[in-house]
């Protein structure tokens, strides 16, 4: 009972030294006030970007891949990454997805989707498969956990099938994924685009009504090495999400996603960090 | 029947060996110590229903379309309020994270569990609820936040845990929570009964929202949505004769608009966590266990809201305090209830899930099970509940008033809730309302008297 108590007493003060901490850098300016899901927000990040070279287009086939940070004002720590290939053969256009998140406790969500377009503004998705499973600290799949799933659009509605289960999801118009929508932003064309009006299936099952997506602003940022980067912005907003900020280059390329706390950075190494990360974390436990 | 089925091997046979030994010694050390073990008494399984308990972070009872908000969308959270009874007098235990969710697992007030504040750990002589419905059977299961004493933990006693949920980052993890479930459900072999803990993080993100705006200059400016943003609460003002301690929370810098921005970005958090909940729902009636599976959904407190000029938690006015506590299950429980007359508390959740799955409550509880109420055969119903708060802080909340104390500050509240739910008169101070404060006073020293309080609290 004493440890316990010690243990409480020790605790309190912890969180008593937290908030002091908070509230000093609050004053002293540390944390920035307003800078949520903006440039200004991942100005660390943005002094170490490399920016991509060569040619790009957007309308052929692709690899992007995305390191994903999260904190506030996106100066957290990066725990997953995300990885889209576009893949254009003739009037077909596909995705391939592949996302990792690093949970607490060890635990790594694990995406991976394989969608077929429209080759239309949105990318709507035609029909998928997508497989999510849950692996333990020492990275084995919780084969439990896994959920493979297919499911293809018709007549206003997505017919889903997990395994043996089934579920339809009745879409109220013109929609779209998370995932497409980093292909779609890239054919807009900056101030002359007309806004885009649709629901947002999240993760390809997640229905997220009355979403709008239109150029917001151009702006011009400092990456690494003080090289000008001339960005121009797209600004999605809609139910269920805080607003997501698009940011392309001069090439239409997606750089960076920014959405309240969670920041996406164009980086080809992004599945070497995440993995690298992980190992050393596995080292120090 | 399988003693351990593939699931729980399969998680098992994930953990280091150090570490399961460390959960496999410390879970068997603490079931043959302590003195409820074996309390529970065994009764035929065959009628017991799952239990499916999700929990929310900071999600204000008012913030849920199905109870008249016209500011959020929850389609999914709503899915539950119509197909169940909605208790609209639902008060947290303590409107903290780690205090509210001992009360929910004990049955008992955060006092008693030793846990009054963020990141203490419960009590290891008190059980909590997978203990409870383990030893009589279930297969207990935890998903995402617990916060006893860590945030997330690979270990926490009664329970096989799955490892998902990022600390203060419910927009990146609770998708991997939802994910979690839904594998679970629809993975499962049929055999022993569930009790599954979703414990989602949002819309706590509101709180790095709010740290990240402390300032009034240089906020993100968002023409787009102008023409949608919330209206500021009828409340948002308050009586100048408030504890000083709430005084200084409130935040009268920001702008109108400022405010106005801020409910609408709270409410864009709770819809992130209604959909979550979706996933969860429809695995489950995917999974075709719906119609035995009890739903229990609430959150551990509200949030501020503007009501006030006050953001968060942490205090005793309604908005951090009351939170929404749905139960459904089709067939069995009677759909779209939404109960007024009954108050109810976050310690009344353990009592509940006992009462349906056929076992007795832990010793010393002192929450009661809310199956009476929604069978109709409740009778004569308690007469408040009560509140515990940082720094000594109480609250006794009967059909009429509520009486506010803090310790450390001399001032008192008494609210007239049938007049004044906006809680902007403080009577406390009236010579016309003395025998009502004098009469909470009293209720607040009996209860105090029943709990049998922790060291250290």
């Amino acid at each position: 009972m004493l440890a316990f108590a010690t243990q409480q007493v020790a605790q309190e003060a912890r969180n008593q030294i937290k908030k002091q901490q908070r509230k000093q850098e609050i004053r002293s300016g540390a944390v920035q006030s307003g800078r949520y899901g903006t440039l200004a927000g991942i100005e660390d990040l943005l002094g170490a970007f490399r920016p991509p070279t060569g040619p790009f287009d957007p309308e052929g086939s692709w690899k992007q891949a995305y390191l994903m940070h999260l904190g506030s004002d996106g100066q957290g720590s990066a725990p997953g990454f995300l990885e889209i290939r576009r893949e254009v053969s003739g009037a077909s256009l596909t995705l391939f997805v592949e996302m990792q998140v690093q949970h607490m406790t060890g635990g790594l969500q694990q995406t991976t989707a394989k969608i077929t377009c429209a080759n239309d503004p949105l990318c709507s998705p035609k029909s998928w498969q997508i497989e999510s499973v849950l692996a333990d600290p020492t990275g084995r799949p919780l084969e439990s956990t896994r959920m493979a799933g297919r499911a293809t659009v018709k007549a206003g509605a997505v017919e889903a099938e997990f395994g043996k289960h089934k579920r339809t999801i009745k879409l109220p118009g013109p929609f779209t994924s998370n995932w497409p929508l980093f292909d779609a932003v890239q054919h807009l064309r900056g101030k002359d685009t007309a806004p885009l009006r649709f629901a947002l299936l999240e993760d390809l099952d997640l229905l997220k009504p009355n979403h709008r997506l239109s150029f917001a602003e151009t702006a011009t940022v400092k990456a690494a090495g003080g090289r000008e980067l001339k960005l121009t912005g797209y600004e999605q907003i809609g139910e269920g999400v805080l607003p997501f900020h698009y940011w392309l280059d001069e090439q239409r390329r997606l750089l960076f996603v920014l959405s309240g706390p969670r920041a996406y950075i164009y980086d080809p190494e992004a599945r070497t960090k995440v993995g690298n990360a992980r190992q050393r974390g596995r080292r120090k436990a | 029947m399988k003693r351990t089925n593939e699931f729980i091997a399969d998680v098992q046979r994930g953990l280091t060996r150090r570490d399961f030994l460390k959960a496999g010694t410390a879970g068997a050390a603490a079931l043959a110590g302590a003195a409820w073990a074996g309390a529970a008494p065994a009764v035929p399984s065959g009628a017991r229903p799952n239990v499916l308990f999700i929990i929310s972070d900071q999600l204000a009872l008012e913030a849920i379309s199905a109870h008249g908000c016209a500011d959020v969308h929850t389609p999914n959270i709503d899915r539950l309020v119509r197909g169940g009874v909605s208790f609209r007098e639902s008060y947290t235990a303590y409107p903290l994270c780690s205090p509210a969710r001992s009360s929910m697992f004990t049955g008992r007030m955060p006092s008693e569990t030793g846990v009054v504040n963020n990141g203490i750990p419960i009590l290891p002589t008190i059980p909590n609820m997978g203990q409870w419905l383990g030893q009589e059977g279930y297969e207990s299961i935890y998903v995402g936040k617990w916060h006893m004493p860590g945030s997330y933990q690979a270990d926490i006693p009664g329970f096989t845990v799955l490892p998902g949920g990022i600390g203060g980052q419910g927009n990146a993890g609770d998708p991997g929570v939802s994910r979690a479930c839904q594998g679970y459900l629809l993975n499962r072999s049929a055999g022993k009964p569930f009790l599954l803990i979703a414990s989602l993080l949002q819309p706590h993100d509101i709180c790095g929202w709010v740290s990240s705006h402390v300032a009034p200059a240089g906020w993100e400016r968002m023409p787009q949505i102008d023409g949608k943003l919330p209206p500021l609460p009828a409340n948002f003002g308050f009586d100048p004769r408030e504890p000083r301690m709430l005084q200084r929370r409130q935040r009268p810098q920001w702008s109108d608009e400022q405010w106005r921005f801020y409910l609408w970005s709270y409410y864009r958090h709770a819809e992130m966590v209604d959909a979550e909940v979706g996933r969860i729902l429809d695995a489950l009636e995917m999974s075709g266990e719906a119609r035995d599976t009890i739903v229990v959904f609430t959150s551990d407190h509200g949030e501020g809201r503007g009501r006030h000029h006050m953001v968060l938690k942490n205090y005793l006015y309604d908005e951090a305090a009351r939170v929404p506590l749905l139960v459904s299950c089709p067939g069995r429980i009677p759909e779209g209830r939404q109960d007024r007359a009954h108050l109810v508390s976050g310690i009344d959740i353990l009592p509940t899930v006992c009462d349906y799955a056929g076992l007795k409550t832990p010793p010393d509880v002192v929450g009661r099970s809310v199956k009476p109420v929604i069978d109709g055969k409740a009778g004569a119903w308690r007469e408040f509940v009560a509140g515990e708060v940082a720094g000594g802080g109480r609250m006794i909340r009967t059909p009429g008033h509520k009486y506010v104390v803090y310790p450390a500050d001399p001032v008192e509240q008494l609210f007239d809730m049938k007049a004044d739910s906006g809680e902007m008169h403080n009577l406390a101070p009236e010579a016309a309302h003395a025998s009502a404060l004098e009469a909470h006073r009293k209720l607040l020293t009996e209860w105090q008297g029943r709990l049998k309080i922790a060291p250290q609290s």
